[in-house]
């Protein structure tokens, strides 16, 4: 169907433009990534689209800090074919990419659009685990973590890069997602990241995330998992936690005792594969 | 607005309302390969190639494609005849009614420029975005592994025809 109420349509080759494009707006303006969301649930008081392909926000680049750049306009196939984003956090990322979505999607939905939109997201829960940042334009550059900037209310910005910390020796994570068809959105999806340092759990990020919300860490879970060694048993009790702990959501999909009860059964298989992956060196 | 892309390999000028889809783009311009099936990037009957990758056409604006090539099911075939994924499917049995078909014809082509030798499994996950009522899908993936194999076998030639889309 035609969207009609768009009447503007802005290709800026700056930054600060496409900023000052979206801000003079006032709410009238969307920016447009990779457009796959923005096709379909474009609002109806949106009148004019700001298309950032020709900003120069397509790249992944080495940061400073020996993590990864990651440019807002990448696409999940750019990200799912670098050899580097693929591999982090012992391989999470790139597991999650391959899920995302199809092919078809993944050419040309962008990691910004998708932050952006902060729901209906496997992305999102890796993302918390690996304690990711995200830099926005505002005027100027600032950078939050994901955490932070999915529940800030920044007003118009402009999402610039993801960023992705220096990978950390004997660190692990996994993802896995419960959905009724592999092409639907998750019923439930979980990332896990295990920081083991001389056989002792030094860190550890839980993050549970469904089809409606965008994932929340599980901070008696990962109290669980901290301070002792990481064992079936310690998997077993961290999962059965992390199912009493969360409280999910209750729809016509699914209940929420059942998609508890999926939570627990995510949480053990990641940490079952972050124990297998750290055997193998971790990140 | 007006919007300059590359259509099967012409220079093309469309003056496009500003929040047209890709989809209206491209049909507009005659290209009706390029089926309006879901509208919601759900069924990938509208899957053309943008810059050598598959995409559905539903799901972009028609201003994305500024500057940029395109490729549909009607640049598939040349003066000498059907391209090797058309003649592949249409012997195994992948085509029915034909909806669906010109979507997974450029979904398998992006396949076979990456990988010339896909496994069962890529197939099945290259295919994934593309939905088919008729045929059950075994048809499609067989045809897709006998197109691979008629390219492998004419490799030099198939080579150069397949590099536009590179």
């Amino acid at each position: 169907m035609p969207l009609t109420q768009i009447t503007h349509y802005h290709r800026p080759d700056q930054l600060d433009e496409a900023w000052r494009l979206v801000r003079d707006g006032d709410g009238a303006a969307r920016l447009l990534g990779g457009g796959t969301d923005l096709v379909v649930r474009c609002p109806p008081e949106a009148t004019a689209l700001v298309d950032l392909a020709e900003v120069g926000l397509r790249y992944v680049e080495p940061a400073g800090d020996g993590g990864l750049r990651i440019g807002a306009m990448s696409t999940f196939t750019d990200l799912l074919e670098h050899p580097e984003v693929a591999a982090y956090g012992a391989g999470a990322v790139g597991e999650m990419l391959a899920q995302v979505g199809s092919v078809l999607h993944r050419n040309s939905a962008t990691i910004g659009g998708h932050v952006v939109r902060s729901r209906l997201s496997d992305v999102l829960p890796v993302l918390l685990a690996l304690d990711a940042s995200v830099v926005v334009y505002t005027g100027e550059q600032a950078t939050w973590s994901i955490a932070e900037y999915l529940d800030a209310d920044l007003g118009p910005h402009v999402v610039v890069e993801v960023r992705l910390p220096p990978p950390v020796a004997g660190s692990a994570a996994a993802f896995v997602r419960f959905s009724r068809t592999e092409f639907d959105h998750a019923l439930v999806n979980a990332c896990c990241r295990v920081d083991l340092d001389q056989g002792v759990v030094a860190g550890a990020r839980v993050v549970i995330g469904e089809s409606v919300t965008v994932g929340r860490r599980v901070p008696a879970a990962e109290d669980e998992l901290t301070g002792g060694p990481l064992t079936p048993q310690t998997v077993a009790a961290t999962a059965r936690v992390a199912r009493e702990a969360v409280s999910l959501h209750d729809d016509w999909i699914a209940s929420a005792d059942y998609r508890n009860h999926l939570a627990g059964v995510a949480v053990e298989r990641c940490l079952t594969t972050v124990t297998d992956r750290l055997q193998k060196g971790g990140s | 607005m007006r919007v300059t892309f590359t259509l099967n390999g012409r220079e093309t000028h469309a003056d496009v309302a500003p929040g047209a889809t890709l989809m209206e783009l491209l049909r507009g311009q005659g290209t009706v390969s390029v089926k309006d099936g879901c509208a919601r990037g759900d069924c990938g009957s509208c899957a053309v190639l943008l810059d050598g990758r598959a995409v559905t056409a539903c799901l972009l604006f028609a201003g994305q494609v500024e500057g940029r090539r395109l490729t549909t099911a009607e640049g598939l075939a040349d003066e000498v005849g059907l391209h090797p994924l058309q003649q592949a499917l249409l012997e195994a049995g992948g085509v029915q009614c034909g909806f669906c078909t010109p979507g997974i014809l450029m979904a398998a082509k992006e396949l076979l420029d990456r990988e010339p030798a896909p496994t069962h499994q890529q197939i099945r996950v290259g295919l994934a975005g593309n939905l088919c009522r008729c045929t059950g899908y075994t048809k499609i993936v067989e045809g897709v592994h006998d197109a691979a194999a008629m390219l492998a076998s004419t490799r030099p030639h198939a080579g150069a025809e397949g590099s536009d889309d590179d």
